[in-house]
Formats: C-alpha cells, structure tokens, sequence
C-alpha cells in the first residue's frame, strides 16, 4: 500500500523557537559541567568511560567488560572499573530517524528529536568533540551535517528545520560512515528496528546511546471510541473500537516491547532512554548523557 | 391502552413545529450511515494489531456505536424542536366550561357605534373566546344585577361595559367602553329628568305613563296603599293583557278553592296584619329569582318581589296595627324597589362615560401561559447546552489526536 502524504501528519515539520540556539548552548555548558562532576567523582556518564584515565569505581551490572581492571579484581576480590574522562578529538555520531512515523504528535517527535540532536551537537562542541548529524530517511535535501565549531551550529539548525518526517524508514548509516565514530547517538521512535539491530551499531571502541521518543497518544492512548489507526509510514489502517479492554491489552504490549528494549540495553552496558515527545529536550537530555 | 396524553400531558402552541423533530432522527440515521471512525496516524499500529489479536473481535454494534456528541446533538435539537413547538399544560377541566356572564344593567343597552356596548362587549368575548379557548364549552349567562364578588370565579368571564375596579380576582371581564351618552334619567310623577352632558334639565309633563297590573284581588288595605302610590308616582293600574306593565302584582284570585288558606299574623317596618294566606308565595318564576319581603312567624314567604313583579299570597287582610302611615311607606318602598323604569330611562351613573375597550384573562389562564412560556424557556436553554457540549466533544482535540 502506498505511504500517505504527510499533509495529514499532524506534526511533520521543524520550527525552532526564537533564542532556541542560546538556550542549547546554555545546556550544553550545564551537561558538560555536569558530566565532569560525575566523572570526576568516580560516577560514570551515561555515555561511559572517556580515554583518559581519572580513577576506579565499583563495577555494576551494565558496565562495559572493556573496562574491568582485572589486576584490581584479583587483588581486591571485587570488581573495580576504570573511570576516564573524554579527551577533545573524539568523533560522534548523531542518528535522527526523520521517517514519516516521526510526524505524529501532538508534540511532533520529529520537532523533539530534532531539540535533542541539537543539544547532543553542542555538548559536543563543548566537550571538544566532533558530530556530525544524519538523517538517513530524509527524501529531499542533504542528509548529514557536520559540526565542528560554534559557528556550525546555526547550520545545524537550519539543517534540521530542512527535515520533514516522510518516507519509511531507510537504512542505518554504513560502515563507512562509522569509521573513526567514538559515539553513536540513535534518536527516533525505534519502531522499525529490533533491539538487536540498534544495538549492532555497538562495536569495541564505539559507544551507543539509544533516545527513544514516543507521542502522547503512543503511550497513553485516547479514550473510548471508534478510531481508525494509520501507519504514515506503510500506510496500513486499522479500526478499531477502543475500550477499556483494548486500552489495557495495548499497553500491556507497549511495556513488553519497552521493556525488551530496556533489558537487552541494560545487559549490553548500553544508554536507553524511552520518553514522551511531550518532555521538554533538556529534560529528555538530562536524563540520557549526563 | 395508556393513552398518549397520559404518558405525555402537554398541549402545543404550535404543533406544526413538532415536524422538527425530523431533524435529530435524520441526524442519528445520517450518523449511523455515514459514521467513519475517528482516524488518527500512530507509529505503534503493529502493536495495535498485537493487542487486538490478543483480544475476542469486537461486536458489530460496538463498530457501529453512535459517539456520544451525536447522540447529545440528537437530544439538542429535540429539545429544541419542543422548544418551538411551545409545550404547554393542559388547560385544567374546570376551565373547559367557560361561564360568560353578561352584564344587563341599562348602560349595557346604550349606543356605541352602530350598535350598543353590550354588542361591543359580546363581540370582543367571542373574539377572546375564539383566540384563546376554542375549544372550550361555554356557558352563556345574564346577571340584571351588576357583576360583583358573588361572580367572581376562575372559570368566568364577565361581558360588561366599564372595567371593573378593582378588578376581579379570579374572573376575568371584557368591557367595551364607550362614551357618556346624554338621555333621561329619572321620572318623578308626570316630569320626566333629561342629563344633556352636562346638568340635568327637568321636562314637565315628560314622563312616559307607565302601568301596573294586578293580577286576581289584593285585599283592602293593600289595594288601598296600592292606588295611592300610584297617583303618587303617576303609574295607572290596569288589568291584564292591556299592554307592557312596569310592575306585575299577582295577588290570591278567590275563584281558586283549591289552595288551602290559613291564618297568619305578619309585619315589618313597625306594622302588623292579620289575615288569611293562600299557599306560599313563590321564590322564583320565569324572570328570574323572588326575593322574600313578608314571611309568617313559620318562616313561610308570604310576600315575594323581583324586578318588574311582585307575589302576594294574602287572601285577606284585616287593618294593620300600629302606625297606619308606616304601613303605607313600607309597602310602597317594596312598589318603587319592584317596578321597573320605563324604556328609555337610565340612571345618570350609567349614564356616564365607561372609558376604554379594556380586558383581562381569567386569573386561572394566567398561570398556564406563564409555565408554557417557563417550560419552553427551559426547552430552549437545555437545547444551547446540548449543542455546546456537542460541539466540544465533536472536536478532535477533545479526543486526544
């Protein structure tokens, strides 16, 4: 069936508000503040460990094996962690899913993966590192954009006001594109992809971190009533008399699904974070790198 | 079977409105032919069709139901289309039969227009009648005396000429008006009294001859008082059948044997007479009721009068005691009270001008035009609530997408 213009998506476009680039700016010096602590403290990121050595911590479950210091195990019968700061020079990877899934809303998932790429982008330039951001999905218009000085970031946020959500979903970014990549940020609904396949863009010397969004009526569906679902992507349709029961066998297959995502991630040492597309970007940022 | 207006005990000021009511029904059918189901873009659709396989398939009548604004906009325009329709109770069964009492004092006879007030004020009765209870059985009824308290009832309408004041409390009146009508006005033996509008002017030798008939033999001292009043007031008593009488005097005729005669002693007035009665004098003939004037010590109406008549039944009479003169009084204020005035003759108050066409309903309809106005008031703004709440759940914002 042929996917269905987005002229009915409810949310398919970027518009970044006036005094949008301080206010990233603004958290991006907050984050890397906030980061340094943590690493500084022998807590690690959620990004995980840097190159440069800073100290030992307690090795807890989701902890990259990579990291075990097994000298300090066999002498101190308990696993320890080495902690590193990041060191400039590294280069991220930020992956924005712009399929057209990624237009529905109320708030647009789209508009909101966009604020939180911007904000990884800066934290980026703060912490001395490269990114580049891709939006492999994009039908029309250039698909990445690099950013390696301040400057660049207004391009990104033109870049990124260029995106409609449209289209299906197209592939990851290759191995080309991953060569020398340190971190790889997925932001999107990740409603077309396994766990298994997120997590395959993990590789040894390349962190993920996996930003799962999701609009309000995704997570918590409407109230009783006739409704015909479509999928903007294939769109297929689907109707269907929502009630209580219908609500509640829904959500019950949502948490299996989330939760599937979250313990697969949680046992390969990966960040994940599910949010409504209704949290503000510095929250949904707060909770994901720092 | 129950009837309908036990189940639903409204009348309707406009039944023809009513056909509204084709508006919500075509509404809900509408609603249940074209019903598409609200559509709204997921990226979690699979996970839909996961939990609805999980899941016994819906029933047909749930695909179908009608939303729940529809069915709140289906009872707005209902309510509405009552609304207009102008819901009313029922008029109570007492006001079914309407009592029209017609006022027929002699200023209700006076010219107005072509006609006279009294066909100005029956007119606008039947027009009232015609207007507002068409239906209604009406009872038509004449009072020589004026309307008064005694007629003031919830289911009567008074037909007169001046608006009463005060008003009824319960009945309700049309009265026609009119202007001052200048004509005799009283007669005082052969001088008949003019009102020109103005003053009183006397016509010598103007009074109409006006006549008693005395009907079977009055005894002595009575046909004795009788003639003098009649001089007096220059009325001339003649027998039966000789023309219209201003007063009717039916005495005892001694030819009937068959009515038993008894002795009774009766006065008033300071007077007392002995003599002889036949039978009871009547309470009421064919011109209306007979007021009692002389009764004996058993209570028994030896004397009754109305207008234009009066009924003795003494059969014989011996001469009165005490005061001779308070004999003759009496008995000639009840000849001035009975006899009728001649045509023409109308006292200078009814004279007078009865202002303007003026009317009141019944106090009792009052009510009933009130709740229908409350009622459909009511109807009204219960239909705008609908219709508002309607709207707002018929937004799609109110539903999430």
């Amino acid at each position: 069936m042929p996917a269905r213009s987005d002229a009915r998506l409810p949310c398919p476009g970027v518009r970044f508000e006036p005094g949008f680039a301080r206010r990233v700016e603004a958290l991006a010096a907050r984050l890397a503040l906030a980061r340094e602590r943590r690493e500084g403290g022998g807590v690690p990121s959620r990004l995980g460990g840097g190159a440069e050595f800073v100290g030992y911590r307690p090795y807890s479950p989701g902890d990259d094996l990579r990291s075990l210091d097994w000298d300090l195990w066999a002498r101190s019968r308990r696993p320890w962690v080495r902690v590193a700061r990041r060191e400039a020079g590294e280069r991220w990877l930020i992956v924005l899913d712009a399929s057209a899934s990624m237009g529905v809303g109320p708030p647009g998932k789209l508009q909101r993966a966009a604020e939180v790429a911007a904000g990884i982008a800066a934290l980026a330039l703060k912490t001395g590192a490269e990114a580049r951001v891709a939006a492999p999905a994009a039908l029309t218009g250039p698909r990445e954009i690099a950013i390696a000085r301040r400057s660049s970031l207004v391009d990104l946020l033109t870049f990124l006001e260029s995106l409609r959500a449209e289209g299906a979903s197209s592939a990851w970014p290759g191995r080309r594109a991953m060569a020398h990549v340190s971190r790889v940020f997925l932001i999107g609904d990740l409603r077309d992809r396994t766990p298994e396949e997120a997590l395959g863009l993990r590789s040894p010397g390349r962190e993920l971190c996996l930003i799962q969004l999701l609009a309000p009526i995704e997570i918590a569906p409407p109230g009783e009533g006739a409704v015909e679902w479509w999928d903007p992507e294939r769109g297929a349709r689907f109707a269907l008399e929502i009630d209580a029961r219908s609500r509640a066998a829904y959500e019950v297959e949502l948490a299996a699904e989330l939760e599937r995502w979250r313990s697969l991630c949680a046992r390969r040492g990966v960040p994940y974070g599910c949010f409504s597309s209704a949290l503000g970007f510095e929250e949904i940022l707060q909770r994901s790198v720092v | 079977m129950i009837g309908a207006a036990a189940l639903f005990p409204l009348e309707w000021a406009r039944p023809y409105a009513l056909l509204a009511l084709a508006l919500p029904l075509a509404v809900l059918l509408g609603s249940r032919l074209f019903e598409r189901p609200f559509e709204i873009a997921t990226g979690t659709l699979d996970l839909w069709r996961r939990a609805r396989a999980a899941q016994a398939p819906p029933s047909r009548r749930a695909r179908t139901r009608i939303p729940p604004a529809v069915w709140i906009l289906v009872l707005a325009l209902t309510l509405g289309a009552l609304a207009l329709a102008g819901p009313r109770p029922p008029s109570p069964e007492a006001w079914r039969a309407l009592h029209v009492l017609v006022d027929r004092t002699p200023s209700m006879e006076l010219a107005l227009g072509k006609g006279t007030r009294r066909d100005r004020a029956l007119a606008m009765a039947r027009a009232w009648i015609e207007r507002t209870e068409p239906d209604a059985s009406v009872e038509w009824a004449e009072s020589a005396a004026p309307l008064g308290p005694g007629d003031d009832r919830e289911d009567a309408l008074w037909v007169t000429d001046r608006a009463p004041f005060p008003p009824p409390r319960h009945a309700g009146f049309v009265a026609s008006g009119g202007p001052s009508v200048p004509g005799p006005v009283a007669i005082d033996g052969t001088a008949r009294y003019d009102w020109d509008g103005e003053r009183l002017v006397e016509v010598p030798g103007g009074a109409p001859v006006r006549r008693v008939e005395v009907s079977g033999t009055l005894p002595a001292p009575l046909a004795g008082v009788l003639d003098a009043w009649a001089r007096a007031r220059g009325v001339e008593i003649a027998g039966r059948g000789e023309g219209r009488s201003a007063l009717v005097v039916h005495a005892v005729d001694p030819g009937l044997q068959s009515v038993p005669v008894r002795t009774i002693e009766a006065g008033r007035d300071g007077w007392t007479a002995t003599g002889t009665v036949a039978g009871v004098a009547r309470s009421s003939d064919p011109g209306g009721p007979l007021e009692t004037w002389l009764a004996d010590l058993d209570g028994r109406a030896v004397v009754t009068s109305g207008p234009g008549r009066i009924d003795s039944r003494w059969a014989s009479m011996e001469d009165a005691q005490g005061d001779p003169a308070a004999f003759a009084v009496s008995w000639a204020r009840l000849f001035d009270a009975a006899v009728l005035p001649p045509p023409g003759v109308i006292e200078l108050a009814e004279r007078l001008a009865a202002g303007e066409e003026a009317s009141a309903p019944p106090r009792a309809a009052e009510p009933a035009a009130s709740e229908s106005r409350s009622l459909a008031a009511w109807l009204a703004l219960a239909s705008l609530a609908g219709a508002v709440v309607a709207l707002i759940l018929s937004n799609p914002r109110s539903r999430g997408s």
